[in-house]
């Protein structure tokens, strides 16, 4: 029986209502005497005959659970949360509506590779940091391809991320850069935690921690060291064969932002930022911070640096505007917490070097 | 479709589309000619024109678009020039961008 055989709460309801065989108010005994009364009719008999059954039967099966519970208690506790989030794949079809059509999962080709780097992504998260998801509470993760025609871009629309397949030319498939993946999967922790505001500095400040944690994840996922110039390149993968023959072979790169062979270079010093200018401009300021930090630190950056940058990202007193000077202010602190002194001096000397005074906590 | 003639609008002569955002950050700015575009794109043009001139006769504010939710969206200016030396502005999401127009607001390779 459905749930809704059951409700119906006007006059106008028409659902079928309960058979009176399912009023258990009346004792079992009752049932059973008044079901071999022969001053009854039988209609009335086989009621009382087939309700006194169902009463004995749930009595069982009550009875069943008890003992159950008592062999096995675990077995009836609420279940734990799951280790990583669920995933939900959507196929566009080259249009613009979201989610786009459900794909099985995953079925191959692009949609396996999305669906194996996120919960890579996933995987990152809870093993590096001990974080379940973008909210921290398991949130299924849900991923469109094939968005538009020849879309060049990959982004977060607020509940999930969406993938282009790029023009062919300029870019490939928006998702075949790991880092992509972990940079739009980010911008979701950060909405869940400080919100940075999305324009100015703390926009920029968004898209640097998008692009930290998407090159760091990177990193893990390679078992890169900070030496490895490789890691510190977003959008590697997805720089087609047009833009690798013209000498570019990132979007961005993190310890040189201002390098040639970012094809979207960026100033490298506070006092060369537009206050006005796009959040993935700036965000090179903060992204070379991080670099030089985790190269001073030396290793893997996913040991301790991130742990860094993280512990800031989740600390309440990182306000949804915060500017360049307040988070270095805080990532300060957290190296300080994390690491002591010598952490400390190292994060405080990354941010000097690009020209942050980190403010005071 | 709503044409120009149908309208009493002048008709179009140049569309020049600025593009902002995206994961790339690369900006675009973009002039064509009018004559140039595909009829699907000049209908696709015509009904966003329409689509400003619908709200402004129903009384709603010109007011920038809301912030669009997320990360690395686009977000486009398109400004329509007239024979007559007219201009107007529209501001397009990147929700409401038609696909049409997209191909109009690609970036060359430097």
């Amino acid at each position: 029986m459905s749930h809704s055989d059951l409700s119906g709460s006007g006059p106008n309801d028409t659902a079928p209502r309960l058979a009176p065989m399912c009023c258990f108010i009346i004792p079992p005994g009752v049932l059973k005497k008044y079901s071999s009364d022969t001053a009854l009719d039988p209609a009335t008999r086989k009621t009382m005959q087939d309700t006194y059954v169902e009463t004995e039967r749930l009595r069982g099966l009550r009875e069943a659970q008890r003992i159950a519970t008592i062999r096995d208690p675990e077995r009836f506790l609420a279940p734990a949360a799951p280790q990583l989030p669920a995933q939900h794949l959507f196929d566009c079809v080259h249009r613009k509506g979201l989610p786009g059509r459900a794909s099985a999962q995953p079925p191959g080709g692009g949609f396996k590779t999305v669906f194996d780097t996120t919960a890579k992504v996933a995987d990152f998260y809870k093993t590096v940091l001990d974080r379940n998801s973008v909210d921290n509470k398991g949130f299924d993760l849900v991923s469109s391809l094939h968005y538009s025609k020849n879309y060049d871009n990959a982004f977060w629309n607020g509940s999930q991320m969406v993938y282009g397949d790029g023009d062919g030319k300029l870019f490939g498939e928006m998702y075949l850069s790991p880092d992509v993946i972990g940079h739009e999967l980010t911008h979701g922790v950060t909405q869940n935690l400080s919100a940075l505001r999305y324009e100015g500095e703390s926009g920029a400040l968004n898209e640097s921690i998008s692009d930290v944690f998407g090159a760091v994840f990177n990193q893990w996922l390679n078992q890169w060291s900070v030496t490895e110039p490789r890691g510190w390149l977003i959008g590697a993968g997805i720089m087609a064969p047009t833009s690798q023959g013209k000498g570019f072979t990132c979007l961005r790169d993190m310890a040189q932002p201002s390098a040639k062979h970012c094809l979207s270079p960026q100033p490298e010093l506070y006092s060369q930022i537009d206050p006005t200018a796009d959040v993935h401009d700036n965000s090179g300021v903060p992204n070379k911070a991080f670099a030089t930090f985790a190269v001073a630190v030396g290793g893997q950056a996913w040991s301790s640096a991130i742990k860094v940058w993280y512990d800031t990202c989740t600390n309440r007193a990182l306000r949804s505007d915060a500017t360049f000077s307040e988070f270095a202010g805080l990532t300060v602190a957290s190296a300080q917490k994390l690491g002591g002194a010598a952490l400390q001096a190292k994060c405080k000397s990354a941010w000097t070097g690009v020209g942050v005074t980190p403010a005071s906590t | 479709m709503t044409d120009a003639a149908d309208s009493g609008r002048p008709a179009p002569r140049a569309v020049r589309i600025e593009r902002h955002g995206g994961l790339a950050g690369l900006h675009i700015d973009t002039t064509h000619d009018y004559a140039s575009l595909r009829p699907d794109q000049q209908e696709a043009l015509a009904r966003l024109i329409d689509a400003k001139a619908s709200k402004a006769a129903s009384g709603a504010r010109a007011m920038p678009p809301a912030p669009q939710p997320g990360a690395d969206r686009f977000s486009y200016r398109i400004h329509v020039e007239d024979a007559a030396g007219g201009e107007q502005v529209l501001e397009v999401s990147d929700d409401d961008m038609p696909r049409a127009l997209e191909p109009l607001a690609k970036p060359e390779l430097p």
